[in-house]
């Protein structure tokens, strides 16, 4: 079984090595193109999975890796194909690949009380099955683990990371501090990729994909309406983050609220719940068990819009305030009165937090969070386990708690 | 006024100058329990105990306190304590976690943030506080630098960093050439007991640990009595000081090589605490860097580990013999 195992492993690394090999998947999916002239969202989310896994393997521009809140407009600007690996794991849960990097990484004293996340993209790094980076961007302002993953990677790959050092608290002088390290980290790219940034697409694609998205929030604040199944959407996180300020993302939102307008209202009583933080990615029971019990999701933390309008007469500013709006996240006073905010918006009956293992900032406001809510009347179901790292999952546990929180919300 | 704090980025210079008295915060006894509904399970230990001992009051002696550092544990620390309202008023002190010069110039912003609050706690003018601080920057410096080069010369093992060693000892232990050299890196918990168990064990120990090494040494530590005080500050703390887990990587194995090669180190301690995410990030570094034998002892709040602790140490110290 190990002898198969690392072959399999190395077959993975030679193919995932060969950059001639992956533009032949053009071939391919002009033969996608074809076949569905008129795709439904699954196929047009495959066929850009696809056109991205090309261009990421083929290198047909630079790499760039990036933490997830580090603004993905400035890498569409730049040219460049951006890829975030903390999303990408997600995928490789869902496909049931995870224990692979896992183990790798703690083979190599990465311990297993590290964010799984982080542990996954440090295992497919050094396993060098994740495309090659050029260079590596990075914020502090979600967690300060993604420092220590951001800075693990540039050891792996030998390549500088560009670390943007995000004050925890709002003030100008943040703004000024995080608007001069991106100017110098943007110099930095264009010298070293020879490119100019323009803005200008890239934020007119995502200021207008954000009025998307807000028309889809429009829809899911109606009585009877929730995106099935429950914690779907949040499996188009690519959409939100990575694609953002590129035409693929306006693509698939308008597709995704075409599709969503024509969904017939659900007539039976379901609950209606806000989703906070992930959800685990790997084969698991949860949509079932939400399912049977009459949950609905009918708004999720992670696609939420946090940030204003990018500006392009002041891009850096811009960019700056929407890198430092994404502590409405983690500072727990903003982050409540945002949940509480959303919960009266949706005509909320509850909130459900999935708790990652290693995610200390999150876990670290779980009191704050459950008592807050409470008080207001919103019943908090904290689910403990792990988004990648099946190690930790229980399937009775899961039962039970949901069980017993249907059993609150009816009480 | 006392002013308690715990991260090594914060420079107590600022809080003597505003007349008041600095009290490094490294909790005894090591209880949680009255953290225990606050944080959860997976978390930082001494985050815990620091949060158990301003519930149960045994900081009653302080009149402020300063929460600092960069990692989730500090910052959630802080929104806890804030949340329970705790008579005592405190202040967040970002430290940057990139050295270069955008960064220095917000630490010093920072830095002069919270000197104004505690100035205006104080009552004190702003002419007093840099007068105050250039005479405590005087002789701060040649503490700092002699104490600096005796530790980096090898001068200072044990627990000479706790007591406040300053000067070359005048005798090693005549026992010393017998024992094996080492370097302990650790936090703030169980620092005192693991040097004196180690000693024990027939090491002689030189203390990398937060309330060691981390703290008081500034290996290229630089003094100009005319330059802007607070930009001393920024450059001592930010920029010259041994950097704590996942500040700055590079430098720090650096720092820790040369003082390695230069002793002739023959292996490393270290004693970490469970759920702290930069130790973690750091540990896998330097095993991966550092070509001497490492062995990581990890703890939660107790000394349940002990006897596991020992035996692994023994065992240990029989590698490093053999070499």
């Amino acid at each position: 079984m190990k002898l198969k195992t690392s072959t399999a492993l190395s077959l993975a690394r030679f193919f995932a090595n060969r950059k001639s090999l992956f533009h032949l998947l053009g071939i391919y999916e002009c033969w996608l193109k074809k076949k569905f002239p008129e795709p439904n969202l699954p196929q047009i989310s495959y066929q850009l999975t696809i056109k991205t896994v090309r261009e990421l393997y083929s290198h047909s521009r630079p790499v760039i890796w990036s933490s997830l809140f580090f603004p993905c407009e400035i890498i569409h600007a730049a040219g460049a194909i951006p890829f975030y690996p903390e999303i990408t794991v997600g995928l490789v849960a869902a496909l049931g690949f995870q224990h692979f990097p896992l183990e790798f990484a703690e083979k190599n004293w990465y311990s297993q009380d590290l964010c799984s996340y982080h542990r996954a993209g440090v295992g497919m790094s050094l396993l060098k099955l994740f495309p090659r980076p050029d260079c590596l961007v990075a914020t502090t302002s979600i967690c300060r683990g993604t420092a220590g993953f951001f800075q693990s990677l540039a050891d792996i790959w030998k390549i500088p990371c560009f670390l943007i050092d995000v004050p925890y608290q709002t003030t100008s002088e943040a703004i000024i501090y995080v608007k001069n390290q991106l100017s110098s980290i943007t110099s930095q790219i264009s010298s070293q990729f020879n490119c100019q940034f323009h803005w200008e697409d890239s934020f007119s694609l995502s200021n207008s994909t954000v009025k998307i998205i807000h028309q889809i929030e429009a829809l899911r604040k109606q009585k009877n309406f929730a995106i099935q199944p429950p914690t779907k959407n949040l499996d188009y996180l690519p959409y939100y983050f990575q694609f953002l300020g590129s035409p693929s993302s306006k693509f698939f939102f308008e597709k995704f609220l075409e599709h969503l307008q024509k969904i017939e209202n659900r007539s039976n009583k379901f609950h209606r719940l806000i989703w906070l933080h992930l959800k685990p990615f790997y084969p698991n029971q949860l949509t079932a068990l939400l399912n049977e019990n009459h949950f609905g999701v009918v708004y999720d933390e992670f696609a939420s819009i946090f940030w204003e309008p990018l500006e392009t007469e002041k891009p850096l500013e811009s960019l700056a305030k929407k890198i430092i709006s994404s502590q409405n996240l983690t500072v727990p006073e903003k982050r409540i009165l945002r949940i509480l905010d959303w919960c009266e918006q949706f005509q909320a009956d509850g909130v459900i937090q999935f708790n990652q293992w290693g995610c200390r900032q999150s876990q670290g406001m779980n009191f704050l969070l459950k008592k807050t809510l409470q008080q207001k009347g919103y019943p908090v179901l904290l689910l403990d386990g792990d988004h990648i790292d099946k190690k930790f999952y229980s399937e009775e546990q899961l039962r039970t708690r949901i069980e017993a929180f249907l059993e609150i919300l009816e009480g | 006024m006392n002013v308690g704090y715990y991260c090594t980025y914060i420079p107590e210079e600022i809080i003597q100058s505003c007349n008041a008295t600095p009290v490094f915060l490294h909790p005894e006894p090591l209880s949680t329990n009255h953290a225990i509904p606050y944080l959860p399970t997976p978390f930082c230990p001494f985050s815990k105990i620091l949060l158990n001992s301003f519930l149960t009051e045994k900081n009653q002696d302080l009149d402020f306190i300063i929460f600092g550092g960069c990692c989730d544990a500090g910052k959630k620390l802080y929104d806890v304590f804030i949340a329970l309202q705790t008579k005592i008023p405190c202040h967040y002190l970002h430290i940057p976690l990139v050295n270069n010069h955008e960064s220095l110039k917000f630490f010093h912003h920072s830095l002069n943030d919270l000197t104004q609050k505690l100035l205006s706690l104080q009552g004190l003018s702003q002419q007093n506080f840099i007068e105050n601080l250039r005479n405590i920057l005087d002789h701060s410096f040649i503490v700092k630098q002699t104490q600096s080069q005796a530790f980096m010369k090898g001068a200072l093992s044990g627990n000479s960093l706790l007591q406040g060693k300053t000067q070359l000892q005048s005798s090693l232990d005549s026992t010393s050439s017998s024992k094996v050299s080492i370097l302990l890196l650790a936090s703030h918990l169980f620092v005192e007991n693991i040097i004196q168990l180690l000693e024990e064990k027939e090491f002689r120990v030189f203390d990398g640990s937060a309330i060691g090494m981390r703290r008081y040494i500034f290996p290229e530590i630089e003094y100009s009595h005319h330059s802007d005080p607070l930009d001393i500050l920024s450059q001592w703390y930010l920029i010259n000081k041994v950097p704590c887990p996942g500040y700055n990587p590079q430098k720090r194995l650096e720092i820790l090589q040369k003082f390695i090669n230069r002793i002739g180190l023959q292996g490393i301690v270290y004693f970490y605490p469970k759920f702290c995410d930069q130790t973690l990030y750091d540990l896998s570094f330097l095993k991966k860097h550092i070509k001497i034998p490492l062995l990581p002892l990890e703890h939660d709040m107790s000394y349940s580990s002990l006897g596991q602790w020992e035996t692994r140490i023994d065992a240990f110290r029989e590698v490093l013999s053999n070499q």
